[in-house]
This record gives C-alpha cells, structure tokens and sequence, in this order.
C-alpha cells in the first residue's frame, strides 16, 4: 500500500464519520424535538383548556370559590403558548409558515376566549352579588310589608330563582310584568326604596343570569383542540421527513461502509499482486540476464577501457579466452577500419554519462574483422562519475554481409534500370515520382531531380486521357497488363505510348513501376494496316453484293432464254435446228443451276442464310429428291433408290427446303459421277429420345470416287476433285460448299469416305425435334393382312431395301434373282401351300424376261392366283403397256416411294380390277382421281389481275374456271360443286389459303366425301412454302408467276382431262412488233393472244393506282405490316402481267415493310411513281 | 340525543343554582377556609441569587434616565407597596396620571395597571422605565449604565448566560417583585384554622365582606386582582363625579372594546388599609368613603357606618408581613 492509498483509506474513513456524525445528529433532531418538548406542551395546553373549560362550568354553578385557578390556568396557557412558539425553528420553512398560521389561529382563539372569560368573570360576579342579596333583601323588608305585600314579593323572588334555575318567556314576561307592577306600585315609607331595590336587583340578575350562561357557552365552544391537533400534525410531518432524511443518511453511511470496505479489500489484494509481482521481476530479470548473455556479447570494462567482464560469447567471436582478454584494454579489437572521429565522438558520449549505440567492426584474434552492433551504457556511481562500461553487441556480420550483397544487387539492378531503352517510372502510392530512369528522362523532358516526390500522372498524361485512370478507381483494371494511352511531354508534344504497370509490394510500402515505350511507330504501321483491312472487307463485301446482283440479274434473262427455248421446241422445227434448240435449253438449264448455286453461295457467304423450323415430312423430302432426280437416270444403267429406317418418325420439325437442296446436290453429284451400279439414299435412326431425332442421311454411289488428295479439297467452294473432272463433268464446284454451310447450319457436319473407282459415300447427321402423330395405319393394316410376298430384284441393295420395308408392314418377304428361279420357287412355295400372295417384279424396259416371266406365271394355274407388281422406271411406256395387257393389278414407279409400296400392295390385293384398270390406263401414279367434272376448277385468288391470267391461261388449257376472291367463298363454293381441282392462293383477305384447305379437309372428314385435289399458289418462293401448304392438306404446290410449264404438268397430274390435254393454239406466234418486254411476257403468257393481252393490261392499269395509293398511306403512316402486305400483292400482280421493273420494286417495298426500314420508304414511293407512270405511258 | 344531553345540562345548571344560593346554616361555617372565596396568601418562593439581583435593580434609581428615581421610589416596600400619594411623581418631579399601586402581591394580578395593559410584571417594568413622566429611560440607556457597574456584570453574568440584557433585568426585578409576597396575616391565620386569630369585630366584618357582595368581585388570595370590573354597576359613578379624563376609560383603552368602558382591575384588598389614597384615580382618601361608594355604585344597596367599621376591622386582618426596605 502506498501512501496515497493510505490518504484515499483516511479520507473515505474520514467522510464515513462526516456521514455517521450528520447521521445521528438528524436522528438526535428527530427524536427529541417532537415527543418531549413539542407534543408535552400541546398536550398541556390541551389539559389546561380542559381545566379552564370545567372551572368555567363550576364557578357558573358556584362551585368555584374564586377566579384564582382561572387566572393561574390563563396565564399557564399564555406560557405555554410562548414556549410552544420557540419550537418553530426546528421546522423547515414550509413547515413553519403553517405553523405559524396555526399559531397565529390559535392565538386568537385563546385571546378571544379569554377576553371572554375576563367578561364572564365581571359578569358573574355582579349576577353572584345580587343573587346573594335578593333573599336577604327580601328577607329584611318582610317585617315592614303587607301580607299582600309580602305574597308578591315572595311570587317575584320564587319565580326569578324559577328562571334563573330554568328559563322560558312565559315566565320572563311574567316577572317582567311583576317586576313592572312593583315599580309602578309606590309602597309605603321606607319599604318602597327598599322594594325598588330589589326590582332592581332582580332585573340585573335576570339579565346576568342570561349573560353569563350565554358567555359560559361561548367560551366553552372556543376550543383550540383541533387547531392543536393540526399544529401536532405539522410536527408530524416534519418528523416524517426527518424520519427519511436520516434514513437516507443512514443508506449513505452504508454506501459509504460498502466502499471504503471495498477499497480497503483491494487495496490489501493489490499489495499482496505488488509483492508477488516484485518477486516475479526479480527472478525474470536473473533469467533475462542469463538470456542476455547466451544471446549477446557482453563485456564490462573500467573507465579507462580496460576489460574487467566478458562472457563467452564475447570469448567465442574475439577468439580470445577470458583470461587474454580480462585486463586488456578494448583497443585489442580494434580494426583501424573507423576513423578517429568515431571513437572520439563514442568516448565523449559516454564519459558524459550517455548510452552509446552503434556498429562496430572489430577484428579477431586471427586478424579477421567481424560487425557488432554496439550499445554502450555508461554505469555512473551516486557522485556522477563513471564507474564502468558495460557494452552489449549483436554480431551482425551476416547482415553487413548481406547488405553488401544487396548493395551489389541494387547496383546492379539500377544499372539494369538506367540502361533500359524503355522508360522505366517509379511512383508510391499516391503516384508521387520515387524514380526515372535515363530513358524517361529523355523520353519526357524531365529529369529525376525535378520531379521527385511530385504527383506525377499529370505531368505526363493529358488531362483528357486521365478518364481511364480516374474511372477505373480499381487499380488492378490497370495492372500488370499492357495497355496503350497517350502521353505527353514537358513541351507538350503527345504520342502513342505503351504501358505496363505493376505493384510492387515492399516492407517500405508499394510502390508501382512503370514501362513506358513510344509506340508512336507502331501506330502508325496499325492504322495503315487497318486501312488496309478494312479496304479489303470493304471490296469482299461489294464482291459479294455484286455476286448477289449479277446472279439475280442473270436470272431473268435466263428465264427468258429457257422460256423461249421451250416454246421453239414446241415448233416445228427441222433436225438441226431441234437439237440446236435443245442445246440452248440445256445450257441454259446448267447456267441457272449455276447462278442459283452462287446465289445461295453468296448468301450464305454474308450470313443470309436462314434455317426454318417447321413440319415435314421425311418420307416426302427423302423420295420426293430421289424421284426428282430419277429422270436423269433414265437410260442409263444407274439404278437410283432410296431408303429410309422404318424406325424414324415421318413428321420432324426442320427446313425442309434446305434439306432437299442437300439432298438433291448430293444425289445429283453421285449420279453426275456415276456411270453403273447404283445411287442410293439412306435416312437411318442414329438416336432417338422424346423428343427428338437423330438422323443420319448417306448418298452412296458407285461411282468414279476421288482420290485422298481431292478428298481435302471437294469442300472448298469453286473446286471439284481436279481440274479435269470440271473439263470432264462440268459444274461450277459450288454444291459441295453450299451443302457444307447448310449442313453446318443445320448443328451437322459433312462427311466423305471415297476411294477411286469404287464410289462416294455422302453422310451427314442431323437432329429434328420429332412432332408426335397417332400410329401411322399402315402397320396396323399390315398386321391384319399378313400377306406372304417374294420381290425379285436384280440389285441386292435394292431388294433389301423392298424386305426391309415389307417387314417393317409385318409382311413375310423372300428374295429371288429374276428369271426362271422366279418360277421355280414360286412353284416350290405353292406345293409347300405357302403360296405367295404377291409378287414384286423388277422389270428394265429393254428386258423382255420379264414379259416372258409374267407369262410364264400367267400360265401355270397353281401360282397364277398370285398377284403381280411391276416395279418398273416411269418411262418405260413400251413395257408398261405390255404389262397392262397381261392384265398386271398395278405397277409401281422407280425409284420406289415407300408409301407408294404400300398403296400398291394393298391397291393390288384389295382393290377391283375394273379401276386398277383404269388406274393403270392413266398415269403411272397410285392416286384414283375422283369421279367429277375433270374440266372445272375453282381458282382462289383475290388480286384481280391475278385472276385475270390465272383464269386465261386455265381456259386455254380447256379448263371451265369459276373464281372465289377469297378463303370463305373457296370453302362455299366447293361444298355447293364438285370441281376437278382447287387452285389456291395462300394469301387472302377474310380467311387465307391455308386455313380455307383446313376447313375444306375438316368437312371432308365429317362429312365423308371425296377429297377435292387442292394446289397451292404462292408468291411466297420461300423454303418451306411447299411443306407449309402440304402440311395443311394441300395436294401440291406452284409458285407464282404461274406459267404454262408450271401448271400443265400439274394440272394433268391432278385433273386431267385428255381432251384438252393437248394444247391448243400453241402455233400461235409471238408478234414480233411488240418490242415492249411487258407485253413480250403477257402475249408469251397467253400464248400471242392480243386481245387476252390487252384485256389483261386494262384491268391492270385500273387496279394498280388503288393499290399504289394505300401502299403510299401506308409508308406515310409508316405501318410497316400494311407496306409489306401491299408490297407483296403488287409484286404478284406486276410478275404476273411481266412489269418487271415495278415488280422489283414492289419486291423491295415489301422487303423494307418487313425490317421496317422506313427510311427507304420516300425513295421506294418515288421509284413506284415513275415505273407505273412509264408503264401508263407504254400502254398508250 | 344532542337535545336531551342539552336538556340534561340546564337541568343540571339550574339544580346547581338552586343548591348555591347562600344558606343561613352556610353563612355559619364561612370561616372554613374551605368554603371561603378568600384563600390563604401562598408562601413566596425562597430566596434565591435572581431575586437579589432584583431586589437590587429594584432600589437602583439609574434605571432612570436621571439616576433620581427607582422602581422603590413609588413602590415604598414599608409601606404597602405604594406610596401615599394620589398620583406619584416621576423624574424632575412629573406627574403621573394614576394612582400607584401596591407592589406586594402583584404577581399573583391577572394583569399589571388598572387597565390590566401588562399581562405580566416584566412587561409592566417597561411601563414606567419609559414613561416619560415617570423614568423616562429606555433599555438602551439602562443596560450601558448597569453595564459599568461591575458588580452588575459579575451577578448577571453569574445568573444568565448573556450577561445584562433587557430581558434579563426585567426577569430579574419581576422575579424580585413576585417574592414580595405579605404572608402571615391574621385572617390568613384565621383560614388556617386559627380561631383566634381574629377578634370578633374582624369576624364580623368578614361575615359583612361576603353578605354585602364584596367578595363577589374581592375574592381569591389576593382578594381581588384576579378580575376586571365596571366600575358602577349600579348608577353611573363618572358622571356622578364629573371631569372625565381618559384613564377613566379603563380597560377599554387596551381592548378598545365597549363593553369594556369604565372597566378595571378588581384591587386587591390585602394592604388596602395602607395603601390610601383609593380607586384608580387616587381621588377617595378613606376607606370609609371607599366602602360606602362601592356599596353604591357596586352592590347597588346602602350601607349602616357600623358595618363599614367592622369591615374596615376584617380589612386590616389582611395585611400580612413586609419586607423592610433593604
């Protein structure tokens, strides 16, 4: 405990008595002040108005002997009230001022009563006095009265002590009547004095009688009791806060106890902590001495130097032993390295009492030199004086060492740094220059100097390309990778700069280093190279465009050439001139393949080539290519066949349209290259989930094939295997690119297994999401039939093929090589009464064995039931007429259509003979056309030129043509006729195409008729049209501009009518004097009819102005939908009657209309103007 | 219930009343002290240091403010308490207004001076040492002379604590004076027991004292002084005597009441015989004329010369010892 902890104990102990002292001296107030002096005189006070009170009631009845008991008890009352007075200064001021109110009330209550009581008394005594006297005076007259006399005196006194004893007013008045009576009455002599003496002394005795027990009452009702009570209750009040005041002294003393006890407690704790800590220090320090030396060098020396203490580590380090050392003076260790000032400077220091501290290098015994660090700490003794040295060093050698070496390294690196070609900044982390190398300082303008410790991003970076470090307030945006800025120097000058920067994290802080090379070379050589590229783009682009153009541009002559080749062919023309014409034609033909390649080509070079998702079917695209090509493999000893996995799904989600242009290429390619054996085309299950597919196509040839080296090379556009194959076969090398990118479109990729001389496979995977359609009937018909058949077929690949397909039916199936065996093994089945129930004929139409194989059948009874199908190619006319008058049920068409194969084979087990007949008198297809008007039909079309052609052209083919301007009427009038055929346009007003085939089809179904044949004509010449317009029952498909080599074909396919079939007027020529190209095209259309022409052209000219004027509100309005509509509808309308330069722009409004391109729209309205304006002109 | 205790209480009054009208058979034992309205003096208190110091103050004449008179000079312990004179003088020979009264017994006075204005002796000291007919001083005055007196210093000191204050002369001169007490007189005596202490005429005069009605207003120890009374109760005494001055007003002049007119301090008859001249006025020389005008004025009858005599004898009976004059 120190000596302010003793002050703190006494002072706690000191105000603990203040506490205790004030504590009994308020208890001393409460308890004396109150009960003893107060309340004893109030209680006397009340005792003694008691007394005053009874000797009142007792001098009253003449108890009281005199008024000195009285007079004590007043004045007793008046000390007491005095003495009660000099207790208010134990009141507080509150308190006191009550009771000084309640003293002052009291007062006057008690000089009030006994300013009463001093009238009583005076009062009472004159009562008393004549209240003695009366009977004595009534006595001594007696003598001297009359007996009447007497009687009234004796009736007046009698009645007067009456009153007095009990007071009425009846009496009153009647002695005051008496009394008036005798003084009225003179009496005789002296008696008469005497009598009115006593009248006197009764009236004085009635009317003090009255006084005194009035003043009696009085005073008795003033009564100081309750105000006495209220002054006790005042003392109370003060006794009660007293009461609490000391309890609050006494909650003080007891905190205070509580405290100091507390203090005490801790103070003796932390004495007891003192000394276990002192004992805790002294024995760390023995141990931080013990540490002290096996850490340190430790020597003592005199005042003079000379050694009286070293340890051994001083021993170790010196490789002196203790003995050497001890008496020596230090100057032993002494290297000579520190010059003389260093150790005067040492010795000054520390012969002034002052630690010394620094590094030392020392030498050893053996003469080699060792670092210490040095503290030097001078001991003083009382007087001042320097007792001795005790030096303590760490042997830092090492770290000079060390030190050196990095003093060598940074040498080094600032070599590195200075001799840099690249500028090299160091800054802090405020960006204030620590350093620059030469090559900066060149660079810049700068010098280090000049710089250092300065911000320094804006000395050389302009202020307009701060943005990048300002906004980017992460710093790692910007560190540790290049990026390029603009610089400037001290004179302003910018340029390109290069920078790198990195964070340098050091003891000392960070720090960041910065690269900085002049790339104003660079730049330059970047933007000139740029320029170049972008010129190089630029020029690819035009290429393309220009391509694009040409190729579109190409075409419409084209058109014209094919066109007119066509019609020359249908001349009478000589030998020469045919095969002339037929050469035109044909090149022709190629040269449109051609364009059309590079347009897709070139499309799909810029990108434009776009993927459609919609419904298809597979089996229709797959032998619908197959079929398209097969007339090129008529003649030729190529057989071309497709297959496709039963397994697959027929209705998949995709472009069909690509996909046929795929397969067409590549059927097309195998049978370019293809001179025997076969082609064929497989579409086989790869994987199948939920929902989708995956399928993989594969064309195969037997063919020439390539070799490895132009295997690499096929898919690059503008290339074919060598240069001789395009020498040899032609083409422009395009399809294989164009089938690649569309492929690859498509998420599939090409593939090609080829060796030469043997063939070409073709393959490529795509997946289709699958759309999920009710079980095909087919195989449910399969089922029930069970039908047993034999395919005889020469090709293996192919007969495979018909098994595969018959199984997938559930229908048994054997194969046999054509000829006898054919017989031999129906003969063999038939005995085993496994006879088969059909046969599949393959027949060649130069090959005779087949007829003699029908007739062969036809001939044996046993197996002639057997049903025969010929498969035979469509332009075997010669054998198909053979066929039918063998009486053949039905044939089918090479390349064999799997549903086809079906039709046919139920066709020919189930169907009569008669129409099987009829069937095979018409055209080689399975479908019976229905028993109707074969020369009506209902053209569906709303534009009226449209009409106007369409039905011309119909009606010079013979047809009878009634027109439904749109959907609803379609739908009317075919329920109220029967036509032959439907001819509808997609896009009409109220309800379009595709719904109005819906709901015909729909009717159909409810209703069970025939299905009415419905062909679809489109402007739309968009991929997916077709499978579109199929898809909603339509039977097939024309794209406008309609033509006669469009619709003949199809309208003898669909509605034949022989009659007419053959064309009439046809002779009609072209008249050469209508130079113009409009009518040129119309009078091509109508076969040279002038007047059709010009009708044609009227209705035209009428039409189009409505037209061109809501297209041009249209484009005010800048409603896109309406501008592409309108667009549409006149394109058709002028392809229609050959305006082809309208139709172009026509074509162009309605492309802007549909990418909104409104901006094009001011120069598109002009260009309509003028080019129908030109066209009015040509018409007059 | 309240009605029939209020009936019951006049009930009581007027049995009370009844029973206390004097009878012949009660006048017979009237010298029974016990049945008597005089009552024996009560011994004074013993002597003590304060009453000394007041027995001095009381002969000190610098309680004046000329040295010329002390509380003595008037109040002349050998002879009654009084001095002869109808009214006394005071400094340089003024004239006081009244009479002066005696100074014996005095503390047993409900009040000092006729008009009863000093409810106490030590504020009836104030009176005269102010009075400017009288000592014509003032405290201030008084205390800085006593103050010399070393003596003085040394009692007061010896007796309270604050020395020589107002306060404390007065208590000690009021102390002084209410030892002055004339015990031992022969109708004392007489109450006492003694039979003989009084001869006949004495008990005749005191059978006269209480059937003429004197003793209804002398009465107790001090036979009077322990009331006041009108002064004519019976007739109009002033207006008889004529020259009304305002110390004839009497008590009213301290209450300012009206029924306090002509009201005075009922004397005490104990040293009446030596304390002539008579009545606050100081007007009637003799007893004998004093008797006769109470009996008049007070008791409203005659009274025969005889019976004046024989009260004038029961009158001397009263006066007990004195204190010689130091």
């Amino acid at each position: 405990m120190n000596k302010r902890e003793i002050g703190n104990i006494f002072i706690g102990i000191l105000s603990l008595l203040v506490v205790v002292a004030l504590y009994f001296q308020q208890k001393e107030s409460v308890n004396t002040s109150l009960d003893t002096g107060v309340l004893h005189t109030i209680t006397k006070l009340k005792h003694q108005n008691v007394l005053l009170n009874e000797d009142l009631l007792l001098s009253r009845s003449s108890q009281l002997h005199n008024f000195d008991r009285i007079v004590s008890i007043t004045q007793e009352i008046n000390d007491l009230m005095d003495s009660l007075s000099t207790y208010q200064h134990v009141l507080n001021n509150t308190q006191r001022s009550r009771f000084n109110t309640l003293l002052k009330r009291l007062s006057t209550i008690i000089d009030k009563k006994q300013a009463l009581i001093e009238t009583y008394k005076g009062e009472f005594a004159i009562y008393l006095n004549s209240l003695r006297y009366l009977p004595k005076a009534a006595q001594n007259i007696q003598p001297t009265l009359t007996a009447k006399q007497r009687t009234l005196l004796y009736d007046l006194t009698s009645d007067i002590y009456i009153y007095i004893s009990n007071p009425s007013p009846q009496l009153d008045e009647h002695i005051q009547n008496m009394m008036y009576r005798m003084e009225n009455t003179s009496f005789s002599g002296k008696s008469d004095t005497d009598i009115k003496n006593i009248v006197k002394h009764s009236r004085l005795l009635i009317k003090k009688s009255r006084m005194t027990s009035k003043f009696s009452n009085t005073i008795t009702a003033l009564n100081p009791t309750n105000t006495l009570d209220e002054v006790i209750e005042v003392f109370r009040s003060q006794q009660v806060a007293n009461i609490k005041k000391t309890g609050n002294f006494r909650l003080l003393l007891l905190l205070f106890s509580c405290l100091l006890l507390i203090y005490i407690l801790f103070s003796m704790r932390r004495a007891r902590q003192s000394t276990l800590d002192l004992e805790t220090t002294a024995q760390e320090l023995k141990y931080q001495k013990l540490a002290l030396d096996q850490h340190s060098i430790v020597a003592v020396t005199d005042p003079l130097g000379n050694i009286i203490y070293a340890n051994e580590k001083f021993c170790d380090i010196s490789q002196y032993t203790e003995e050497e050392l001890l008496g020596q003076n230090h100057r032993i260790l002494n290297s000579s390295q520190h010059n003389h000032d260093f150790f005067k400077h040492m010795w000054k220091k520390i012969m002034h009492g002052e630690i010394w501290q620094g590094e030392i290098k020392n030498k050893k015994k053996d003469g080699s030199f060792y670092w210490v660090d040095t503290t030097i700490i001078p001991s003083l003794n009382k007087t001042g004086e320097v007792e001795r040295y005790i030096s303590i060093r760490t042997d830092i050698t090492a770290r000079k060492e060390a030190e050196f070496r990095i003093h060598e390294s940074e040498k080094r690196l600032q070599l590195v740094l200075d001799t840099a070609l690249d500028a090299v900044i160091i800054t802090n982390i405020d960006g204030c220059l620590t350093y620059m190398n030469p090559q900066a300082e060149q660079l810049y303008g700068w010098n280090r100097e000049e710089l250092a410790g300065m911000p320094l991003l804006d000395k050389i970076i302009p202020a307009k390309h701060m943005k990048m470090f300002r906004g980017s307030n992460q710093a790692s945006s910007v560190l540790d990778q290049r990026f390029e800025i603009y610089s400037h120097r001290r004179d302003g000058s910018e340029f390109p700069a290069e920078i790198s920067i990195s964070m340098l994290r050091q003891d000392q802080g960070i720090h960041f280093s910065t690269f900085i090379r002049d790339i104003s070379a660079r730049k330059d050589a970047e933007i000139e190279l740029k320029e170049a590229h972008d010129q190089a783009l630029e020029s690819s682009k035009l290429k393309s465009e220009f391509l694009s153009t040409v190729s579109h541009e190409v075409r419409t002559p084209m058109n014209g050439i094919i066109g007119m080749s066509d019609l020359l062919l249908d001349t009478d023309l000589d030998r020469d001139q045919r095969e002339f014409s037929e050469t035109i034609k044909d090149s022709a033909n190629s040269l449109l393949v051609i364009i059309n390649d590079l347009l897709d080509f070139s499309k799909a070079e810029a990108g434009k080539m776009e993927i459609e998702a919609i419904n298809f079917s597979l089996e229709a695209i797959v032998e619908g290519s197959v079929e398209t090509l097969a007339g090129r493999c008529s003649g030729s000893p190529v057989s071309l066949m497709s297959n496709i996995d039963p397994q697959l799904p027929d209705t998949l989600v995709g472009d069909p349209g690509r996909l046929r242009q795929i397969l067409l290429n590549l059927i097309g390619n195998a049978i370019k290259f293809t001179h025997e054996g076969q082609v064929s085309v497989h579409a086989n299950l790869v994987s199948r989930s939920e929902k989708s597919v995956s399928i993989c196509f594969e064309v195969e040839d037997s063919g020439i094939g390539m070799s490895r080296d132009a295997l690499r090379k096929i898919f690059q556009p503008f290339t074919q295997a060598d240069g001789s194959v395009t020498r040899k076969y032609g083409g422009t090398g395009l399809g294989l690119s164009i089938c690649t990118q569309l492929i690859d479109l498509m998420g599939g990729e090409i593939q090609v297994e080829s060796s030469e001389k043997t063939g070409s496979t073709f393959r490529f995977t795509l997946s289709f999401p699958i759309v999920h359609q009710s079980t095909t009937e087919t195989i449910e018909v399969g089922k029930q039939a069970s039908l047993h058949i034999l395919i005889t077929e020469k090709n293996i690949k192919a007969s495979k093929i018909l098994s595969r397909y018959l199984q997938s039916w559930n229908f048994k199936s054997e194969i046999v090589e054509p000829g006898g065996s054919t017989v031999a093994l129906m003969q063999k089945r038939a005995s085993e009464s496994q006879a088969f129930d059909l046969v599949l004929l393959d027949c060649n139409d130069s090959d005779n064995e087949t007829i003699k194989t029908i007739e062969h059948i036809s001939s044996l009874p046993e197996i002639a039931n057997s049903k025969l199908l010929l498969i035979a190619p469509t332009n075997a006319k010669e054998l198909r007429n053979q066929a039918a008058s063998l009486g053949f049920s039905s044939y089918l068409n090479k390349p064999i259509r799997k549903s086809a194969l079906f039709d046919q084979i139920m066709g020919s087990m189930y169907a009569n003979d008669t129409n099987t007949k009829d069937a095979l008198k018409q055209q080689g297809t399975a479908h019976v056309p229905h028993n109707t008007d074969q020369t009506r039909l209902l053209l569906a079309e709303d534009n009226v030129v449209n009409q106007r052609v369409a039905s011309l052209l119909l009606k010079k083919q013979g047809y009878i043509v009634e027109i439904a301007t749109n959907g609803q009427e379609v739908v009317e009038k075919s329920k109220q006729k029967e036509f032959a055929a439907i001819l509808m346009d997609c896009q009409m007003p109220i309800l379009d195409g595709l719904e109005a085939t819906k709901m015909i089809r729909q009717r159909e179904k409810d209703e069970e008729t025939p299905r009415i044949t419905i062909i679809a004509m489109t402007a739309n010449a968009m991929e997916g049209d077709r499978e579109r317009c199929l898809e909603a029952g339509m039977d097939d498909y024309v794209s406008k501009p309609i033509s006669v080599e469009k619709l003949a074909p199809m309208l003898a396919k669909w509605a034949p009518h022989f009659e007419g079939s053959e064309r009439v007027g046809t002779t009609n020529k072209v008249n050469p004097d209508l130079a113009d190209m409009d009518k040129s095209y119309l009078l091509d259309l109508f076969d040279g009819d002038e007047e059709a022409v010009q009708e044609c052209l009227t209705t035209f000219l009428a039409s189009t102005p409505t037209i061109l004027e809501k297209t041009y509100q249209a484009m005010a309005e800048n409603d896109h939908q309406h501008v592409q509509a309108l667009g549409h509808e006149l394109k058709g309308v002028c392809a229609n009657i050959g305006a082809e330069m309208l139709a172009d722009i026509a074509a162009q409004c309605e492309k802007a209309g549909k990418s909104q391109e409104s901006t094009t729209y001011a120069t598109l309205k002009a260009a309509l103007r003028s080019s129908f304006a030109a066209l009015e002109v040509q018409r007059i | 219930m309240r009605v029939n205790l209020y009936l019951a209480h006049h009930f009581i009054v007027a049995l009370c009343v009844l029973f206390s009208i004097p009878q012949p058979q009660a006048l017979e034992n009237i010298n029974n002290s016990n049945g008597s309205m005089i009552t024996p003096l009560p011994p004074p208190r013993s002597q003590t240091p304060k009453v000394d110091l007041g027995r001095t103050l009381f002969h000190d004449s610098r309680l004046s403010s000329d040295n010329s008179i002390s509380c003595a000079h008037c109040h002349i312990l050998d002879q009654g308490g009084a001095d002869s004179l109808a009214h006394s003088f005071g400094v340089r020979g003024a004239k006081g207004s009244i009479n002066t009264p005696t100074v014996y017994n005095s503390g047993l006075n409900l009040a000092q001076f006729w008009d009863g204005r000093a409810t106490s002796l030590e504020e009836q000291i104030d009176g005269p040492t102010h009075n400017p007919d009288e000592m014509a001083s003032n405290w201030e005055q008084i205390i800085e002379k006593l103050s010399v007196d070393e003596l003085y210093k040394k009692k007061f000191k010896h007796i309270y604590s604050n020395g020589i204050t107002s306060k404390n002369i007065k208590d000690a001169i009021a102390t002084f004076e209410r030892s002055l007490i004339s015990t031992g007189s022969p109708f004392d005596q007489f109450l006492h027991g003694n039979k003989d202490a009084l001869s006949a005429q004495e008990k005749k005069g005191y059978e006269l004292f209480n059937s003429y009605g004197c003793v209804s207003c002398h009465q107790g120890a001090n036979v009077g002084g322990n009331m006041f009374q009108v002064f004519g109760v019976f007739g109009d005494y002033f207006m008889d005597r004529g020259s009304l001055t305002a110390a004839d007003m009497g008590r009213y002049n301290v209450t300012k009441l009206e029924q306090d007119k002509h009201k005075f301090k009922v004397p005490s008859l104990r040293l009446v015989v030596l304390t002539a001249p008579y009545f606050h006025d100081g007007s009637i020389a003799t007893l004998e004329e004093a008797i006769k005008i109470m009996a008049r004025y007070q008791l409203g009858r005659s009274i025969l010369d005889k019976d004046v005599e024989d009260i004038i004898a029961f009158l001397q009976s009263l006066v007990g010892n004195l204190q010689d004059s130091p």
